[in-house]
C-alpha cells in the first residue's frame, strides 16, 4: 500500500477529542508550573568569572570564598558561574544580557576593558556605590593596583586578580653553558650578552634559539612604564580621552630595536602566532630555548612542568630596558564590577560580596590558592610575617616587582576604549619587524597611524 | 488487514510522540517562550507607532530625493519588465498588454525602490551625499526594485514548476500552515529580522557596547571599498578559495576512485578517509597547529630539522602561511567530498562502462568520457558547498593557525597574508570596542559576494548538467 494514502492527524473524531483533552491538560500543567511557587525571601546575586567550571582549581577557590560569605549572610545566595573562559566573550555576554535586562550582578572585567566598561553605562562605579567604611579600606590597596583602576579620582572597578610578566629561565641550561644560574640577565643589553654565550653552544645545548616570548603589546606596555613613558597622550588617557598613540617615542623605539636585535642575531624565536602564551610555554618547557617571558599567572604550571621535564626552573624580574628604567611595572589582570538595574538590596549585597572577596583574609587565600598577586598591603605584610614568600621564592620575585613599583601615571597603565585595536596595531608592528624585515621606525610609524585612526573613530562615536 | 492496523498504530504513535514532545518543550522552555511572546506582542503593539513615524517621515521628506529614488526604481523596473515581456513573448506564453506590463513594472519598481530608500533615509539622493555614495545608492535602489519584481518574473515565465508532491497531503489546508508556522516563525525571528537589523546597523557608526550611534549613510561601505586592507582581504579570499575548492575536489575525487576499488577492507578505508570531516574546523586546525608550530615545538619542523637541517617559517612567511591554511581547510572538508564522490561512483552504471570497454575505450577514456560526466551533479553540488565553505567555514583554521597573519607591509598596513573576509569580519565585529557598523557592512558585502557567486554557478554550470540517467 503506498504511503500516499495515509492521512496524518485528524483521521477520526475520537482522536480529535483526545487531542483537545491533551491540549487542555498540557495547558493546565503549564499554568501550574508557571505559577510562582513561593515568594523568594533570599536575595540572589549572580557572579560571572572566567575561571571555568568546578574542575578548575581557581574556580574552586572562588566557590569556597562564596560559601564562606553565604555562611555569614544567610539571607544572601551567591550564584557563581563561568559563562566563558575568555575575558572578551564574558564581557560581551554580560553586556548582551544587560540589553535584555538580565545582567549578572557582578562581572569580572579585564584590565584593558575598563574604559569600555565605564563608557557602556551598564555598570555602577564602585566608588559611587560603596559605603564610606568600605571606601576607607581602599587605602590598603597597593598603589599601582589602585592607580590602574582609578579614573578621574574614582575607583571604577574593584581590582581582584592581578598578574605580571616575569622572566623564566632554564637553570640547568645556564649551568651547562657555563653561566651563573643565580645571575640571570637584568636588562635588554644583558639578555643580548647572555644569548651570545648561550648560542655559542647551540649544538651541545640542542636549542633552537636563546629566548622566546609571545609577540604582544603587553610586554611593550610594561617596558614603557618601566622607562616612565606613556603609551597614549593625555596622561595615558586618564586626564582626557587619548587622541594620539605615542608609539614613535624613543622609549618605544628602544623596545622595537630590542626585538630587531634579537631577531637579527638569531637569538629569538616564536610560534608564528602572536599572543600565543601557551605555545611559547611549550617551546620553553620542551627545552628548545633557554629563556622566556610570560605571565605570573602561569607560574604554577611552569613549576610543575619543568619538574616533569627534568630541569631546574629559574624565575627573575621582568628584564629592564636599561638599568635606569626603575619606574616599575603596571598591573595586569582583572577587576570586578557591579551592573546597574538591580534592586537596592541586591546591589548592596553585590557590593558587600565584592568587598568580602577582596578583604585581607580572602586576598591571602586567593593568592595561595591561585598564584595571582595579593592586592592589599596588609595581605603582603601578613604573608611575609607567615614566611610564605621565603618558602615560595618565585612568588616573592613577582610580588616584589609589583610592590616596588612607583604609583604614577606611567605605570597606572593606559585607558582607551579602542584598546584592542591599539594592542593589535603594536603587535603587528613587532611581527613585521621580526618576520617582514621592516625597520623599527617604519613599523612603529605605521602602527601609530592605525592606532590614531582607531582612537579618532572611537572618540567620534562616543563623544567626550 | 494487518497492514492497515499497523498504519493506524504508527500514526497514533507519531501523534502521541509529537504531542508529548510539544508539551515537554513548552514546559521546559516556558520562560524563553514567554519572553518571545512578550517580545512579539511588543513588536505588534509598536506597529502603529512605526507606521506613524513612516508617514511623518514621508510628509517631511523633500521632494527631490523622493523623485530621484522613485525615478531610479521606475527605470530599473521598466527595463526588467520589458526584458521579461520580450522573453515571455519569445517562449510563446500568454502575456498581458505590453503597455500594461511596462506600467505595472515601473510602478512596482518605483514603490520597491522605496524599501531601500527608506532604510537609508534617502541619504544617497540628498545633495550632501558624495559621488561614490550616490552611485552605490543607485545600484542598491535598482537591486531592490528588481528584487521586488522577481516574483513577477517567476509568475510570467513559469520556470520549473514543480509537480504536486506525490507522497502525502493534508486534507485541510490550515493544518499544513500550522505545521509550517514554527519554521516560518523561526526564519522570521532568527534570520530575516536580524538580517534587516544588520543592514540597519551597517548604516551606523557605533562601537559595541557603547549605545550611542550616529547615522553615516553608506559611509561604512564607501570606506571599506577605499580601504586597501579590505581590498587585499578580498583578493586573498578569492586566491585561497580557488586553491581550497580545486584542491579539495580533485583530491577527493582521486581518493574516492581509489576507495571504490574492490579491495579487502575497503569499508574500513572509507571510514578512515571520511573521519576528518567529523572533527570541527577548530579541532582539525589545532592538529595542524601542533604540526606546523614554529619555535622548535612543532612536529614538522622538528622532523625537517632532524633530517634535512631546515626549519621553514610555515606561519611566518606569507606564501607558506597561505599554503598551510589551504592544507588545513582541504583536510577538513575532504571527508565530506569523499562521501559524495563515493556515493556518486556507486551510481555510475556498470553497463555503460562495459559497453565502452567493448568498444575499445581504455580506462582513462572511460573515466573522462563516462564517469566524470555522470558525476557532474555531484561535482556541481560540491562546488557550491565548497565555495561556501571556503568563504565562511575556513574561519576556524585561520583563527587557530595564523590569526590572519603574517602582516603585510609595515605593521600590517596592507593587511594580513591569510586575512580572509570572514576572519576580518569576525575580528572587526567581536572584539571589545568593535566598530560594528563597519562589521555589518562587511557582512552585507560578504553575503552579496557569496550569493552572487552561487547564482552565477547555477546560471552558468547547472544548465549544462543532466540529472539522473
Amino acid at each position: 500500500m503506498p504511503i500516499a494514502t495515509i492521512n496524518y492527524l485528524g483521521e477520526t473524531p475520537v482522536i480529535r477529542k483526545r487531542l483537545l483533552v491533551l491540549a487542555l491538560a498540557s495547558l493546565l500543567i503549564i499554568a501550574a508550573l508557571g505559577a510562582p511557587t513561593q515568594a523568594q525571601e533570599k536575595i540572589q546575586i549572580n557572579f560571572v568569572h572566567i575561571f571555568g567550571g568546578q574542575q578548575d582549581f581557581r574556580s574552586q577557590v572562588v566557590q569556597g570564598i562564596a560559601d564562606a560569605f553565604m555562611a555569614q549572610n544567610p539571607n544572601i545566595v551567591v550564584n557563581v558561574s563561568s559563562t566563558s573562559t575568555d575575558y572578551v566573550e564574558l564581557f560581551n555576554n554580560a553586556l548582551l544580557a544587560a540589553e535584555q535586562g538580565q545582567a549578572p550582578h557582578i562581572v569580572q572585567v579585564e584590565d584593558s576593558l575598563i574604559q569600555l566598561a565605564a563608557d557602556s553605562d551598564v555598570f555602577h562605579l564602585i566608588g559611587d556605590i560603596a559605603t564610606p567604611e568600605q571606601l576607607a579600606t581602599l587605602d590598603d590597596l597597593l598603589p599601582t593596583v589602585r592607580a590602574y583602576y582609578t579614573l578621574n579620582g574614582k575607583l571604577v572597578g574593584m581590582p581582584w586578580n592581578a598578574s605580571n610578566p616575569i622572566l623564566y629561565y632554564n637553570r640547568t641550561m645556564f649551568a651547562a653553558a657555563g653561566l651563573d644560574p643565580d645571575a640571570p640577565p637584568k636588562t635588554f643589553a644583558e639578555v643580548l650578552e647572555t644569548c651570545e654565550k648561550i648560542m655559542a653552544q647551540r649544538e651541545t645545548l640542542k636549542i633552537n634559539a636563546c629566548i622566546n616570548f609571545p609577540i604582544t603589546s603587553w610586554f611593550a606596555e610594561q617596558w614603557l612604564a618601566m622607562q616612565n613613558a606613556l603609551f597614549v597622550n593625555n596622561d595615558n588617557g586618564r586626564s582626557a580621552r587619548a587622541t594620539e598613540a605615542l608609539f614613535t617615542s624613543p622609549e618605544m623605539l628602544r623596545v622595537a630595536e630590542f626585538h630587531k636585535a634579537l631577531k637579527e642575531r638569531g637569538y629569538f624565536t616564536y610560534t608564528g602566532r602572536a599572543n600565543d602564551y601557551n605555545g611559547e610555554g611549550i617551546t620553553f618547557l620542551s627545552k628548545r630555548t633557554a629563556m622566556t617571558i610570560s605571565s605570573t599567572a602561569g607560574l604554577t604550571l611552569f613549576m610543575n612542568f619543568s619538574k616533569a621535564q627534568g630541569f631546574e626552573l629559574g624565575t627573575a624580574p621582568l628584564i629592564l630596558p636599561d638599568e635606569r628604567a626603575d619606574n616599575g611595572v603596571t598591573v595586569g589582570g582583572a577587576s570586578v564590577w557591579v551592573t546597574k538595574g538591580h534592586s537596592e538590596a541586591e546591589t548592596k549585597a553585590a557590593v558587600d560580596f565584592i568587598f568580602f572577596l577582596t578583604n585581607t583574609e580572602n586576598d591571602m587565600t586567593w593568592h595561595k590558592g591561585t598564584g595571582y598577586f595579593p592586592i592589599r598591603k596588609s595581605s603582603v605584610e601578613r604573608l611575609t610575617a607567615e614566611g610564605w614568600f621565603e618558602q615560595n621564592q618565585p612568588f616573592a620575585i613577582a610580588v616584589n616587582q609589583l610592590v616596588n613599583s612607583r604609583g604614577n601615571i606611567a605605570n597606572a597603565g593606559f585607558v582607551v576604549g579602542a584598546s584592542a585595536e591599539l594592542r593589535e596595531a603594536l603587535t603587528k608592528a613587532f611581527q613585521s619587524i621580526v618576520d617582514g624585515g621592516e625597520t623599527p621606525e617604519a613599523a612603529l610609524a605605521a602602527a601609530k597611524q592605525a592606532a590614531d585612526r582607531a582612537l579618532a573613530e572611537y572618540n567620534a562615536v562616543v563623544g567626550n | 488487514m494487518a497492514d492497515e492496523r499497523l498504519q493506524k498504530l504508527s500514526v497514533r504513535a507519531i501523534t502521541a510522540f509529537v504531542i508529548v514532545f510539544s508539551v515537554w518543550f513548552v514546559i521546559a522552555e516556558r520562560d524563553g517562550l514567554l519572553r518571545l511572546l512578550t517580545w512579539l506582542l511588543a513588536g505588534l503593539a509598536d506597529a502603529p507607532r512605526a507606521l506613524e513615524a513612516l508617514i511623518s517621515y514621508y510628509a517631511t521628506l523633500p521632494s527631490e530625493p523622493l523623485l530621484l529614488s522613485a525615478g531610479v526604481g521606475g527605470l530599473a523596473g521598466g527595463i526588467v519588465s520589458h526584458l521579461i515581456w520580450r522573453r515571455a513573448v519569445r517562449t510563446g506564453k500568454r502575456v498581458p498588454q505590453r503597455a500594461l506590463g511596462l506600467a505595472l513594472g515601473i510602478g512596482v519598481g518605483m514603490a520597491g525602490a522605496q524599501i531601500a530608500a527608506t532604510a537609508t533615509q534617502h541619504c544617497t539622493y540628498r545633495p550632501e551625499a558624495s559621488a561614490a555614495e550616490t552611485l552605490l545608492g543607485v545600484v542598491l535602489t535598482a537591486l531592490t526594485a528588481i528584487a521586488v519584481l522577481l516574483p513577477l518574473w517567476t509568475l510570467l515565465l513559469g520556470r520549473r514548476r514543480f509537480e504536486q508532491a506525490e507522497s502525502g497531503y493534508f486534507r485541510s489546508r490550515g493544518l499544513g500552515y500550522i505545521l509550517l508556522l514554527p519554521t516560518l516563525l523561526s526564519l522570521l525571528i532568527f534570520l530575516y529580522y536580524p538580517s534587516a537589523q544588520m543592514f540597519n546597523m551597517s548604516l551606523m557608526a557605533r562601537r559595541f557596547p557603547i549605545r550611542t550611534e550616529r547615522f553615516v549613510c553608506l559611509g561604512n561601505y564607501i570606506s571599506l571599498l577605499n580601504d586597501v586592507v579590505y581590498q587585499n582581504s578580498l583578493l586573498t579570499t578569492f586566491l585561497i578559495t580557488i586553491f581550497v575548492v580545486l584542491g579539495s575536489m580533485v583530491t577527493a575525487l582521486g581518493i574516492a576512485v581509489l576507495a571504490s576499488q574492490k579491495v579487502r577492507g575497503a569499508a574500513l578505508y572509507r571510514t578512515l578517509l571520511i573521519f576528518p570531516f567529523a572533527l570541527s574546523p577548530v579541532v582539525s586546525a589545532a592538529v595542524f597547529q601542533a604540526m606546523f608550530r614554529e619555535g622548535g615545538s612543532g612536529l614538522i619542523n622538528y622532523l625537517l630539522d632532524l633530517t634535512l637541517g631546515v626549519q621553514p617559517g610555515w606561519l611566518r612567511d606569507a606564501m607558506l602561511a597561505r599554503l598551510v591554511v589551504v592544507f588545513a581547510a582541504i583536510w577538513n572538508i575532504l571527508g565530506f567530498n569523499i562521501i559524495f564522490y563515493v556515493a556518486g561512483l556507486q551510481n555510475v552504471p556498470r553497463d555503460l562502462q562495459e559497453a565502452a570497454a567493448i568498444d575499445g575505450a581504455n580506462r582513462v577514456q572511460r573515466f573522462f568520457r563516462i564517469v566524470l560526466p555522470m558525476l557532474a551533479p555531484y561535482t556541481f553540488f560540491l562546488l557550491v558547498t565548497n565555495v561556501t565553505y571556503a568563504f565562511y567555514g575556513i574561519y576556524g583554521a585561520i583563527d587557530m593557525l595564523t590569526q590572519g597573519g603574517p602582516p603585510i607591509g609595515a605593521a600590517g598596513a596592507l593587511g594580513g597574508a591569510t586575512e580572509m573576509l570572514i576572519y576580518k569580519l569576525y575580528q572587526d565585529g567581536f572584539r571589545p570596542g568593535a566598530p560594528i557598523g563597519s562589521a555589518a557592512a562587511q557582512a552585507v558585502f560578504l553575503f552579496t559576494i557569496v550569493a552572487g557567486l552561487t547564482v552565477l554557478q547555477f546560471r552558468t554550470i547547472e544548465r549544462n548538467i543532466t540529472y539522473g540517467g
